[in-house]
């Protein structure tokens, strides 16, 4: 079991801010911190992580006690067993991909385990080339395999794939779960995509404002929300037309152009307005 | 031309340029990643040499290494070295007066890796050891290679502070500039020529492999 319970006050754009997260996973699982953007799951990782300090807390990793705020414990990043795999890896550019893979190998380290992440994420074909020559796909899919290869206790993912394109992000999914079926570690994806959790994790917190207001698997996360069926965009307005004491208004909204009439309003093309709109579900 | 001249400005060259380079990476890392307070007074001190004219620097090098001062008398009493007017004192002149140019280069190579390369390798369980060894160094060969180019030839082209601590003794203290300079005073300006040239050319070369280099980062490929 991994317990982790931080709290942490900053400032942001000038306004207090605060995280306060108690939440556990178990071992094994494959778990998803969900929210907006601003919700705080970047921080939240960092501290896991030990790239940032949390004002109180304590995390404890199967046996092992990583922060303990009270007890003036708090575990440097490089002895933490952890693996980080972050929205756009860094790749050291002046080894191949072989030379970045044995660099994150200890001594310790099974090269069995090396090899079969390289055949289960097919990067064989990369191992000689330099990071520059890879795409972003494939430069994800080495910094995956390269945090696997330490075992970590805890994998945690910071928008892995949020900037590769649909296809390789369904491939780089797939490969990642299968991985997880084999090798059974814990993990942690924080990500504001909802297709991306509810694909990948059988655990899915959900974050607002730094809190977790709710937790579980997608199915009753999201089940029975009729009453929540519509969805708020934010759109352009592009065209007004007064009529009387109403206006139509056309708004942009993504990439499809609606209209709607509003009473005693008064907007002008360019204004930036909230949509409420219905939600369509598609199969 | 008098060879052991050029022999004596070479070894001194060398010499001064490994030892600030073992001295200026921990601390050119330091200044980099330190947040201490008092880091601007190591950075005002280091920086000195530059602004400071070499007599100066040269001057203040002579009056605390003669055996009529504490730390000279100290040094000659207690541990039998002897830094007024022989090679070792030109030695440390030399690092001292070349302290800036190791340093703020190899600050630099620092300062331009992004602080993401550090999270990463920590993450990956490295001490920074390690990181340093294996990724920060490699990763800023032309900084640690622009540093020793510049120690070596601003060493090879010193004056100022090598005639006021080393003065010119043959075979101890004698350097190229030196002998450069003893010779105009002396009319003899075929042999001056010759000292010229030479140090025109080791700068001349020694600053092509530095832009050469720049422009064509070596990395295995």
């Amino acid at each position: 079991m991994i317990k982790i319970q931080i709290y942490k006050e900053f400032f942001k754009s000038a306004n207090q801010f605060y995280i306060d997260v108690d939440f556990s996973l178990k071992k094994g699982s494959f778990n998803a911190l969900f929210g907006d953007s601003g919700s705080g799951k970047t921080t939240i990782l960092n501290v896991i992580a030990g790239i940032k300090y949390a004002d109180r807390g304590k995390i404890s990793v199967l046996d092992n006690v990583w922060l303990d705020t009270a007890a003036h414990i708090n575990l440097p990043i490089n002895k933490r067993k952890i693996g980080v795999v972050f929205q756009n890896s860094i790749l050291f550019p002046h080894l191949t991909v072989y030379e970045n893979l044995v660099f994150s190998k200890e001594k310790n380290d099974s090269l069995e385990l090396m090899n079969e992440l390289i055949q289960l994420f097919s990067i064989s074909d990369l191992l000689r080339q330099f990071p520059e020559n890879l795409s972003g796909g494939e430069k994800q899919k080495v910094a995956i395999v390269r945090s696997l290869i330490r075992n970590p206790d805890l994998l945690l993912l910071d928008e892995p794939f949020s900037a590769v394109d649909f296809q390789q992000r369904k491939e780089l999914q797939d490969a990642l779960l299968q991985v997880h079926q084999k090798l059974k570690f814990t993990a942690l994806v924080i990500s504001h995509d909802i297709e991306e959790v509810v694909r990948l994790s059988d655990n899915i917190f959900m974050l607002e404002k730094g809190k977790v207001i709710k937790n579980g698997p997608a199915l009753t996360l999201f089940e029975n929300k009729e009453e929540d069926s519509t969805i708020s965009l934010t759109g352009i307005v592009v065209s007004v037309e007064q009529h009387e004491r109403n206006q139509k208004i056309r708004i942009l909204v993504g990439k499809e152009i609606h209209a709607i009439e509003k009473e005693n309003s008064n907007h002008q093309i360019g204004d930036r307005i909230i949509v409420e709109m219905k939600k369509e579900v598609k199969f | 031309m008098d060879f052991e001249v050029i022999f004596l400005t070479l070894k001194l060259a060398l010499m001064t340029t490994f030892i600030l380079l073992c001295i200026g990476i921990p601390l050119a890392y330091w200044l980099n990643y330190s947040s201490r307070k008092w880091k601007v007074w190591v950075e005002t001190i280091v920086s000195l040499p530059i602004v400071l004219p070499p007599t100066v620097l040269g001057f203040y090098l002579l009056f605390f290494f003669s055996p009529e001062n504490w730390l000279g008398k100290f040094l000659d009493q207690y541990l039998g070295i002897r830094l007024v007017f022989t090679f070792t004192g030109l030695v440390i002149g030399s690092i001292i007066y070349s302290f800036p140019f190791m340093i703020q280069s190899i600050r630099t190579g620092f300062s331009q890796i992004p602080k993401s390369y550090m999270h990463e390798a920590l993450v990956l369980g490295k001490s920074k050891w390690v990181i340093i060894r294996k990724i920060l160094l490699p990763s800023m060969k032309n900084s640690i290679l622009t540093g020793c180019v510049l120690t070596f030839s601003h060493t090879i082209g010193e004056f100022g502070v090598i005639l006021m601590i080393g003065g010119n003794i043959p075979g101890e203290t004698r350097v190229i500039s030196i002998a450069l300079f003893d010779e105009v005073e002396k009319l003899n300006y075929h042999t001056a020529h010759m000292y010229s040239a030479s140090l025109l050319l080791v700068s001349f070369i020694v600053l092509f492999i530095v832009y050469s280099k720049r422009n064509n980062p070596f990395r295995k490929k």
